[in-house]
């Protein structure tokens, strides 16, 4: 199971793309094997900031380990992936 | 675009971020080095930035937003500034602008509006000064809100626009919102209210009738000084209210349901009456009469009504039905039956004193309950249910005609009842009014007369009607079994001249000692009859030897001899008895008798107080009647017959009211005759005729006669067999006679016996209803002897009935119980027809039948009967010879 955590900044445009971005690419490579948590640094700025987030939007890949994180709307999936340290089949 | 890994270790963070704040501070764009991916970044304290890109991004897209809505909205919207600049409109002001007032590019943004409002000259220039005027107030923070409405005529169609401008902010004035309403259709809507408003106040102003409108949701949009005058409140405050909160009373809520009916044009809902409350907290009636309004279109708009304040009326109303109740109730009352008022469940809702009386029970106790508490039979039920299922049929069938039930009181104890029953429509639903009378005394006075007929009155005996019965069954009986049947005839010696010295009361006391004393020698199967005067005939059934009869006849004659005490007189008399047995002397009951009979003349000839069988040569008693019958043919021609007249006398007058003719015959040698002794032999061979006529013609000429000395002779009352009744010419032959005489047919009365009646009863009906064509009065002799039956009575045209003496002397003996006297009396009465009651001897008479409402008495009491020159006293007495004050 993949578990993901993304950090956006309400309904900004990038934060958006995002958001769409992570579904479809979930849904493509990783289908009924993931999770997405989104959290709003509006509405939960201390936690951004626990967690270490300068930026939005940013997608933390939280499992499994090791922890990985990246920056923006995610749209190339390949760059994503590889990023994320995701070994994905053709 | 191309992403950036940003996939640094920790300790770059601090690093990097320090990166950020410096960009930040020296405003390098940020954008530039996260190729537009990033919407914010976060300083150390967790301050997020939108990055300016996104800014302007929200900024737009909220901008395009509200763009849409206010394009969305029907309404004209424009924003103008401080000034009164048109900045900014929405998509239905451009349209319209364009294709009115405001042609040109921009639509008019960047023109001042206030401006154009000010410019306007022409029809609507004075709504656009004010508009402009309550704009700029707006503007100047001078007012919250200003709305306008307006009329904006096209060259084609008339319009109207609501105009409302509110300010951009609330706490600085910085501009307006204007918006501008297309309000043509409301406002023709309300127009047309208005105008049918107007018409109908018009017509209703002045009348004393409320005229109300109302709009859809109730709000009272008219109303008339009337109602204003009659509620005490104003119009200001009446107008724009809900019509339900100020003027309906709580609790009727119904009238919302009728309101909704009405506008959804039910017909249901175009009359209904409520009450309405005053502004004071009084109630007023009123009966409404309503109907829709509507549009041009046809839409219901609101409602009108008329209301007519019946509280008076309804008053007044109220007061007569209380007063009708209370008549009723007066009337229930006062009736002399049982009445009882059953509602459509069967159950008694009202009921007289009289029902309690009647029933025993209480008011309380039978109010509600089942009628059939009080008449159990299930019949009454379904009478009932049927007079209120066609009240008019059962109305017409039972109307006049009782119905005859059993009554049960309160003690369980039943009653003969009859009830009547008539249908009463009443607010209440259709109620069933029930008379009940108690005919307890009816059934008793009935079944008494149906006992006397058979009876007789003096001594309670059977008559020869039952007797002859008796004999009958008894030789069907005898014949079955091979027995004998008896039959004795009793006679008493010297009867006459007891009754002649001592007097009739003295005489009937003796007959009655005497029936107790013949009931002692005989089984209780056997029958003592009276067969009237001083004659009995006993029946002596199933005898097992011939000589058993002669042991009865003996014993008979020994107690008959034993002294009888009455009235301290101890009273000696002797008899003497005829037997005949059947089937030796006789196949039935009339020719034993009459074998007996002629036996007892026998025993009587040979020496009284002994008893004779019947032998076939006894012919004694035709010799007899043969002597009498060849006297009866001379006495015409010899004169030997008189006639002697009995007053007739109105016992509540004292006034002679007519005379009976009575036939008096005085033989050369044996002297007087008695009627009863000759005139049946005259009926049998045919004399009668001949006499009859000439009574008839005699006392025809002594009425005439008396009339002409002017004397109140009233009506002549001749006696009539039956024989004479049917003869051929009897017609002719009276009408002759009062030709001849020149008397008045209304001066003559016939009186016929009652077996007259049983036989040829249609030329019998014939020839009484010629005689009363003609004028004679028509009275029926020895009423309650015979057959009486009301049937009968009914069928002929009779003018009056003579109540037979033995009912009168039954007065004495038993007094008030004489249910018989009472019940003849009645039932003459219920026909209509003149009671005269024959034999009064008495004070005790007189006084009992007065009480009774006896018409007309005739007796000893009065006078006897008497020659032609005494009655003539007696008439010239004057008109009330026997006043009854002095108590005579």
């Amino acid at each position: 199971m993949f578990k993901f955590r993304l950090y956006v900044a309400g309904d900004t445009q990038n934060s958006a793309q995002a958001v769409a971005n992570l579904n479809a690419l979930c849904r493509a490579h990783l289908p009924d094997r993931h999770r997405i948590e989104v959290v709003d640094v509006f509405r939960e700025p201390k936690r951004a900031l626990a967690d270490g987030i300068l930026m939005t939007p940013t997608l933390v890949k939280l499992s499994p380990s090791p922890l990985r994180r990246t920056v923006g709307t995610l749209s190339q999936a390949q760059t994503v992936l590889l990023a994320l340290g995701l070994e994905i089949l053709p | 675009m191309k992403p950036r890994k940003l996939s640094a270790p920790r300790d770059a963070n601090a690093e990097f971020s320090a990166l950020i704040e410096t960009l930040l501070v020296t405003g390098q764009r940020l954008e530039e080095l996260t190729a537009g991916e990033v919407d914010t970044v976060s300083d150390r304290d967790g301050r997020t930035f939108l990055l300016r890109g996104t800014q302007e991004q929200l900024r737009q897209s909220e901008a395009a937003k509200q763009t849409a809505i206010l394009n969305a909205l029907p309404a004209h919207i424009a924003l103008l500034d401080a000034q009164g600049f048109l900045i900014s409109v929405n998509e239905a002001w451009r349209r319209f602008a364009s294709a009115n007032v405001m042609p040109g590019p921009g639509y008019g943004v960047g023109l001042n509006y206030l401006d154009i409002c000010d410019r306007a000259w022409g029809d609507g220039a004075g709504d656009a000064h004010q508009a402009a005027e309550g704009i700029r107030s707006v503007l100047g923070g001078g007012t919250k809100s200003f709305s306008i409405e307006y009329p904006c005529h096209s060259p084609t169609e008339q319009r109207w626009f609501l105009l409302t401008a509110t300010p951009l902010a609330d706490d600085r004035p910085n501009g307006a919102v204007l918006t501008h309403l297309n309000i043509t259709e409301q406002k023709r809507a309300k127009d047309e209210l208005r105008e049918s408003e107007r018409r109908f106040s018009d017509m209703l102003g002045n009348v004393d009738l409320i005229s109300l409108m109302l709009d859809r949701v109730g709000r009272v949009t008219y109303c008339n000084d009337y109602l204003l005058q009659l509620t005490g409140w104003r119009r200001a405050e009446v107008i724009g209210r809900n019509w339900f909160e100020l003027f309906i009373p709580s609790g009727c809520d119904e009238l919302k349901d009728t309101f909704s009916a009405l506008l959804a044009d039910l017909p249901s809902a175009s009359h209904h009456e409520n009450e309405i409350l005053t502004r004071s907290g009084g109630h007023r009636l009123i009966q409404w009469t309503n109907t829709t309004l509507r549009s041009a279109a046809g839409e219901v708009m609101g409602t009108a009504s008329i209301g007519d304040d019946i509280t008076e009326r309804n008053k007044d109303a109220e007061q007569h039905r209380a007063q009708m109740e209370d008549r009723y109730r007066a009337l229930l009352e006062a009736a002399p039956d049982a009445m009882v008022v059953v509602n459509e469940g069967g159950e008694i809702v009202l009921l007289n004193v009289q029902a309690e009386k009647q029933f025993g029970y209480r008011r309380d106790e039978l109010i509600g309950q089942k009628v059939t508490t009080i008449i159990p039979t299930g019949f009454a039920e379904r009478l009932i249910a049927d007079a209120l299922r066609s009240a008019e049929e059962a109305l017409a069938q039972q109307m006049g005609t009782g119905i005859e039930l059993t009554g049960r009181r309160k003690d369980k104890s039943g009653f003969p009842i009859e009830i009547l029953l008539s249908p009463l429509e009443s607010a209440e639903g259709t109620l069933v009014t029930t008379a009940i009378r108690d005919i307890s005394e009816r059934k008793k006075a009935e079944a008494q007369m149906i006992h006397w007929a058979q009876h007789d009155v003096l001594t309670g005996l059977p008559n020869r009607l039952l007797l002859n019965d008796r004999i009958d069954q008894a030789i069907v009986s005898a014949q079955r079994h091979g027995k004998q049947v008896a039959v004795l005839f009793l006679d008493l010696d010297g009867f006459k001249y007891i009754n002649d010295s001592l007097g009739h009361s003295i005489g009937d006391r003796l007959l009655q000692s005497i029936a107790k004393r013949l009931e002692g020698c005989v089984r209780a199967s056997d029958t003592v009859s009276r067969q009237g005067g001083d004659e009995f005939v006993v029946l002596l059934s199933e005898e097992e030897r011939w000589g058993d009869a002669a042991i009865v006849a003996g014993r008979m004659l020994q107690s008959v001899a034993e002294a009888h005490p009455v009235d301290r007189h101890d009273l000696h008399v002797t008899a003497s008895i005829g037997l005949s047995v059947y089937p030796d002397d006789g196949m039935d009951a009339e020719t034993l008798i009459k074998n007996a009979d002629t036996a007892m003349y026998h025993a009587k000839e040979n020496g009284r107080q002994s008893y004779q069988f019947f032998k076939r040569d006894m012919n004694v008693r035709a010799v007899e009647r043969q002597a009498i019958e060849e006297g009866l043919r001379r006495a015409l021609e010899r004169r030997e017959f008189t006639l002697h007249y009995q007053p007739k006398v109105n016992l509540r007058t004292g006034a002679i009211t007519g005379a009976e003719a009575l036939i008096r015959w005085t033989h050369p040698t044996r002297g007087q005759v008695p009627p009863m002794q000759f005139i049946p032999i005259a009926e049998e061979c045919g004399l009668i005729r001949s006499i009859g006529t000439w009574v008839l013609r005699e006392a025809c000429q002594q009425a005439r006669v008396w009339v002409e000395a002017g004397l109140p002779v009233g009506t002549m009352a001749v006696n009539v067999s039956a024989m004479q009744l049917r003869q051929e010419n009897f017609l002719q032959s009276v009408f002759a006679i009062l030709a001849d005489t020149d008397l008045d047919p209304r001066c003559l009365e016939l009186e016929l016996t009652e077996s007259v009646l049983t036989k040829h009863v249609e030329s019998t009906a014939a020839t009484l209803q010629a005689l009363r064509e003609k004028g004679v009065r028509v009275a029926l002799d020895d009423f309650g002897t015979g057959y009486s039956s009301l049937s009968y009575l009914k069928k002929f045209p009779i003018d009056a009935l003579k109540v037979d003496q033995s009912f009168v002397r039954q007065i004495a003996t038993v007094g008030e119980d004489a249910a018989i006297v009472t019940a003849v009396i009645s039932m003459a009465r219920s026909l209509k027809l003149l009671v005269i009651a024959e034999g009064v001897e008495t004070q005790e008479e007189l006084e009992f039948l007065q009480a009774h409402q006896c018409d007309e008495g005739q007796g000893y009491y009065f006078s006897r009967p008497v020659p032609p020159e005494q009655f003539a006293t007696l008439l010239d007495i004057g008109s009330q010879p026997f006043a009854f004050a002095s108590g005579k």
